[in-house]
């Protein structure tokens, strides 16, 4: 029995992170915006799906509330951030129907994406103490699909 | 073939009849909550294949007004009676 109760939330998490990560197809679209589009899209969810992973484990009692305030703080940063980054997206939406960038614009669009996989990198790094090693595992291979797409 | 969805229906059932078994129902709740989640997530990544890139946008703008919803009610957990 001791077994089971130590597998309980680690296969749920497991499943859950299955279901994120295999329905995550690679972008058929061709040009640098849809791609940079849809991986916006990809992180929005992300950064969704973490803040409601974080609320269910504090709810739980599985993370004390210092760490919660913490982690909820650094994934305020990142919505704020991939908000902007999704509204500059949107302006470019506008600027290059066709959806070719300049080589400046592009470069912006990747620096971008980069930040925001660094900052969340952090956030799966806070989230390690507590026995969440599946999760970030997967979470993290989510994001070098995104990183991948803008590439 | 089994079927995802009935993956995790069989496991939500169980999930929390394991916990309270084992004296940690709070686990087998947070368990079928995350499974919950999952089929959220998988349910919706069904329903967005195929979006135009305006759509992406317009998807990514929606869904970061609803994280800023649910970011500030999750900082604001614990920090009720302050």
């Amino acid at each position: 029995m001791r077994l089971a109760r130590r597998q309980l939330a680690p296969i749920a998490l497991l499943t859950l992170l299955i279901i994120t990560t295999a329905g995550f197809k690679g972008c058929p679209s061709s040009n640098d915006l849809d791609r940079g589009a849809k991986a916006s899209n990809e992180l929005a969810h992300d950064v969704l799906l973490a803040n409601r992973v974080l609320v269910e484990f504090y709810t739980a009692g599985k993370i004390p509330l210092a760490a919660k305030d913490k982690i909820a703080d650094k994934l305020g940063t990142i919505g704020d951030k991939g908000e902007k980054f999704n509204a500059t997206l949107i302006e470019l939406d506008r600027k290059y129907p066709q959806g070719t960038m300049p080589p400046q614009d592009l470069q912006f669009v990747r620096d971008n994406l980069g930040e925001l996989r660094k900052l969340y990198s952090e956030v799966l790094a806070d989230l390690l103490p507590f026995k969440a090693q599946k999760a970030v595992s997967a979470l993290d291979k989510d994001l070098s699909t995104i990183e991948k797409v803008v590439k | 073939m089994l079927d995802l969805h009935d993956i995790i229906n069989g496991l939500q059932e169980v999930l929390p009849i394991l916990g309270t078994l084992t004296g940690h129902p709070e686990i087998g709740v947070l368990s079928s909550r995350l499974l919950q989640l999952g089929e959220d997530e998988l349910q919706r990544r069904t329903a967005i294949s195929g979006l135009s890139r305006s759509e992406e946008l317009a998807e990514a703008e929606r869904t970061y007004r609803q994280f800023r919803i649910e970011n500030e009610a999750a900082k604001k957990m614990g920090h009720e009676n302050e």
